[in-house]
C-alpha cells in the first residue's frame, strides 16, 4: 500500500521504496490512459488488480458475498461510465474505486435501514430469541454477531473498521482513502472500536 | 484521550507485528483496563476478515465489466460502421487525397499567392480571398479587401497578357478610352465585338466589369461588359416599396438602400445605381438634389434662391425656413417676405418660430405668392434624429465602438433603441420611428417617459399635428428602408454631405 509512502515522504525511505512508488505512479498513469480509451486489456488488468480489494471490503462491510459481488461489480461499472463521460479518476484510481464502493455500500445500507429485509429481521430474531448466547458464539453465528454490531456503527466508523481491520490498511493508507489526516483517523478508529465494543455486549467477549 | 489513541494504535501495530495482547498491555499498565476490551474488540473485528475471493465471483465480475466496456465502445460505433463499409481501396484513396491536400496546403501557401487564372492553384487562391472577405470584421475592412482583390484581378490580367496565356478572366476597372471596337479599361486593351454583351449605359470614366478571354496578341476579347455602378440624375416618376422609377428607369430598392426620406414624386434626385449580374438595376442610394444640407444640419435654408431676377415667368418653388413674423397677408420666412392670399392653403396652425415648408409662385419681380404652407416635417424629424444620433454616437464613443451604417439601417438589433434608452433623450415625437426598431418595444415605452426637450419653443403646441403629418408621409414599408438613411444623414455634418454627394 503505497499511500504510506506519500504520507511518509519526508521521512527516510529506501531507494527500493522510491522505485516502487515511482513504478506505482507510472502504472497508475498508464492505467488511466488506457482506461480512457476503454481498452479491454487495460480494463481487464485494472479489474484483476483491484477487484479482490474492493470485493473483500464490500464483503466485510455487508457480510454477504453475493451482495459484495454486486457492489464491487457496480463500482467498476461506475468507473467505466464516468471515464466514458469524461469524468472519473484523474490520478488515484485505487482511491476512487474504494470511495465509490464505500458510497455504494452506504447507499445500500441506507436503503436497508429504511426498508428492513427479512434477513435482517431473522438476524435480529436470532439474537433476540436464541436459546443461549454461548451457542451463538459458534463460528458463523459469531461472525454474524460481529457484523451486526458493525452495521450499528456510523458509516464513517464502519469504513474505518473495515479498512483497518478488514482490509489491513495502515493508518496512513486509511487516512488517504478516507481523505482525512492520520490523527483524525486515530481518533475515529478509537471511537469506532469503543462503539463496537458496546455493540458486542457481554455475551460476545 | 490523545494518550489513549496513541496507546491503542501502538498496541495494534505491535499485535500486527506478532506481539501478544498481554505483552502490549504491559507497556500501558495505567490504561490496561481501558485498552483490553478495545483490543479484544479489534481482534474480533479482525477475526471476521477473509482474504479469500471466490473465483466464480471474480470471473463473473470480470465478464460484467468487460461487457460494459464493450457496450460503451459500441456507442461510438456509427463512425466505425461508416468506415467499416468503405472498401479498403477507397480508404487508401481518401488517405492519399488527404495527404495531397496536406502537401498542397503548406506548399500552396507560396504557390497560390502567385497563381494566375488557368493555374491549378488559382481556385484555391480565389476561395481563400472570398473566405477572407466573408470573415472580415466590419464592412470597411470587407470593402478594403474587395478593392484590393479587384486590383489583383487587373494585375493578373496584365500578367496573363504579358506571358500570352489564353484563358477566361473577369475583372473590374475604369473605362479610360472608348472607340467602336477597342476600349481601354484600367489600362487593359479590350476588344469589343458584335457578340459582346453590353449592359448599362456605358460611358468613359465609368467603372465596368469585364468578362472575356485573354489573347496571345495582348488584348482581352470581351464577351460581356457591364456597368458596375453609376450615378443617375433625374426626376422621381414613381415610388414603391421595392421599386422606384427615376426618369423612366426602374430601380430596385432594398432594405439597406439609403434613401432620402423626404424625396417625393417629381423631386430631382441623384441615385447611385448598381448593375446586378442579371442586368437589373439596384439603387444603393437616392438623394434629393439641393436638400441634403437642410436634412443634415437642421438649419433651415431655401431650397432654391427665390430672387432669380432673370426668371421671365412665374415659377413654382419650394422654400423652407423659420417663420419670423406674421403681419397680415405678409409673412417673413427666413428674411423672405411671402404674400398670403385667399387661395393660400395653410395646412397647419402655424405660428411664429415654426419651421415651415412653403410652395410659392416666384413672380418675375421676385415676389413670392404662397400656395401652400405646412410644417416642415422632415426638419422636425431630422432634428429629433439628429439629437438621437448625437446621443448614440456619444454612447458609441463611450463604448469604444462605432456602429456601421448597416447596423443602424434595420434597427432589428435594437441598437438605436438601446442607445436612445441610455441617453434618456426625448422620443415622444418618434413613436412611429421607434416602433420600426423591432425589438425596441420596451425602450419605446421608456422613451415615452422622458422629457419633452424637443417639444418646447414654437413647436410645443403642434407636436401632435406633426406626428400626424409624419404618419401621413411615412408609409410603414418605406419607413423601414428609410430608417438607416435617416439616422445616417442626421448625424452628418454639411462637409460630410458634400463628400457623400461627391461620391455619388
Amino acid at each position: 500500500m503505497f499511500a504510506h509512502l506519500t504520507a511518509c515522504w519526508d521521512h527516510e525511505i529506501s531507494e527500493d521504496e522510491r522505485r516502487q512508488y515511482a513504478q506505482y505512479m507510472s502504472d497508475s498513469k498508464s492505467e488511466l490512459d488506457g482506461l480512457r480509451d476503454l481498452n479491454s486489456e487495460v480494463i481487464s488488468s485494472i479489474h484483476n488488480r483491484y477487484f479482490p480489494e474492493v470485493f473483500r471490503y464490500a464483503r466485510y462491510r455487508l457480510g454477504d458475498e453475493t451482495l459484495a459481488e454486486d457492489i464491487a461489480g457496480e463500482a467498476f461499472t461506475r468507473l467505466l461510465e464516468s471515464v466514458n463521460a469524461g469524468r472519473g479518476p484523474h490520478t488515484n484510481l485505487h482511491g476512487w474505486l474504494m470511495s465509490t464502493t464505500s458510497n455504494l455500500i452506504n447507499d445500500h445500507l441506507r436503503h436497508a435501514y429504511a426498508h428492513p429485509t427479512e434477513t435482517l429481521h431473522e438476524d435480529l430474531e436470532l439474537y433476540a430469541d436464541g436459546p443461549s448466547p454461548a451457542q451463538h458464539l459458534e463460528q458463523s453465528d459469531r461472525n454474524q454477531l460481529i457484523h451486526n454490531a458493525l452495521t450499528a456503527l456510523t458509516f464513517e466508523q464502519q469504513q474505518v473498521i473495515a479498512l483497518r481491520f478488514g482490509g489491513g490498511y495502515s493508518l496512513e493508507e486509511t487516512a488517504t482513502l478516507m481523505d482525512k489526516n492520520v490523527n483524525a483517523i486515530k481518533a475515529l478508529q478509537y471511537r469506532a472500536i469503543v462503539a463496537l465494543r458496546r455493540g458486542f455486549g457481554k455475551e460476545l467477549l | 484521550m490523545k494518550e489513549c489513541y496513541e496507546a491503542f494504535e501502538s498496541c495494534l501495530v505491535a499485535m500486527e507485528n506478532g506481539d501478544s495482547l498481554e505483552a502490549c498491555l504491559e507497556r500501558y499498565p495505567d490504561l490496561e483496563a481501558e485498552l483490553r476490551p478495545l483490543l479484544e474488540s479489534a481482534q474480533a473485528a479482525k477475526s471476521i476478515s477473509d482474504d479469500h475471493v471466490p473465483d466464480a465471483a471474480f470471473q463473473r465480475s470480470r465478464a460484467r465489466v468487460l461487457g460494459k466496456a464493450s457496450q460503451l465502445r459500441a456507442q461510438h460505433k456509427p463512425k466505425r460502421i461508416i468506415f467499416g463499409r468503405v472498401p479498403r481501396w477507397a480508404m487508401a484513396m481518401v488517405a492519399f487525397a488527404l495527404a495531397l491536400v496536406f502537401f498542397m496546403s503548406w506548399r500552396g501557401v507560396t504557390e497560390t499567392a502567385r497563381a494566375l487564372p488557368g493555374d491549378p492553384f488559382y481556385p484555391v487562391k480565389r476561395s481563400a480571398e472570398n473566405f477572407r472577405i466573408q470573415i472580415a470584421s466590419n464592412p470597411e475592412a470587407r470593402r478594403a479587401m474587395e478593392v484590393k482583390y479587384e486590383r489583383q484581378r487587373v494585375d493578373e490580367v496584365m500578367e496573363l497578357l504579358s506571358i500570352g496565356r489564353i484563358t477566361q478572366v473577369t475583372f473590374e476597372g475604369l473605362l479610360d478610352e472608348r472607340t467602336p471596337d477597342r476600349w481601354i479599361i484600367e489600362g487593359i486593351p479590350v476588344s469589343v465585338t458584335p457578340d459582346t454583351q453590353l449592359i448599362g449605359e456605358i460611358e468613359t470614366t465609368r467603372v465596368v466589369e469585364v468578362t472575356g478571354k485573354t489573347q496571345a496578341s495582348g488584348e482581352v476579347i470581351a464577351s460581356r461588359i457591364a456597368l458596375h455602378s453609376y450615378q443617375l440624375v433625374g426626376k422621381v416618376d414613381s415610388i414603391g416599396s421595392d421599386m422606384w422609377v427615376i426618369s423612366g428607369i426602374s430601380l430596385e430598392v432594398q432594405r439597406d438602400s439609403q434613401i432620402d426620406p423626404a424625396a417625393r414624386i417629381d423631386d430631382q434626385v441623384i441615385a447611385l445605381v448598381e448593375v446586378q449580374t442579371d442586368g437589373s438595376l439596384q439603387a444603393l442610394a437616392i438623394l434629393r438634389l439641393l436638400q441634403p444640407e437642410l436634412v443634415a444640419t437642421g438649419v433651415p435654408q431655401k431650397t432654391e434662391a427665390p430672387s432669380s431676377a432673370t426668371t421671365q415667368e412665374p415659377k413654382l418653388i419650394e422654400i423652407t425656413g423659420v417663420v419670423e413674423s406674421i403681419s397680415g397677408d405678409t409673412w417673413t420666412i427666413d428674411g423672405q417676405q411671402v404674400t398670403i392670399s385667399a387661395a393660400t392653403e395653410i395646412k397647419d396652425r402655424v405660428s411664429v418660430g415654426d419651421h415651415v415648408r412653403v410652395h410659392a409662385l416666384l413672380g418675375v419681380d421676385g415676389s413670392l405668392m404662397a400656395r401652400e404652407i405646412e410644417f416642415d416635417s422632415s426638419f422636425q424629424q431630422n432634428l429629433n434624429e439628429n439629437d438621437d444620433q448625437l446621443e448614440e454616437f456619444k454612447a458609441e464613443d463611450d463604448e469604444g465602438e462605432r456602429q456601421g451604417i448597416e447596423d443602424n439601417s434595420g434597427g432589428e438589433d435594437g441598437t438605436e433603441a438601446e442607445s436612445s434608452g441610455d441617453s434618456g433623450d426625448d422620443h415622444d415625437k418618434n413613436d412611429d420611428h421607434s416602433t420600426d426598431n423591432s425589438g425596441g418595444d420596451d425602450d419605446t415605452g421608456d422613451n415615452g417617459d422622458n422629457g419633452d426637450d424637443h417639444s418646447g419653443g414654437g413647436d410645443g403646441d403642434h407636436s401632435g399635428d406633426e406626428n400626424e403629418d409624419r404618419e401621413r408621409s411615412d408609409d410603414g414599408e418605406e419607413q423601414d428602408s428609410y430608417l438607416g438613411y435617416q439616422t445616417q444623414l442626421a448625424g452628418k455634418q454639411p462637409g460630410e454631405f458634400n463628400t457623400l454627394l461627391f461620391i455619388l
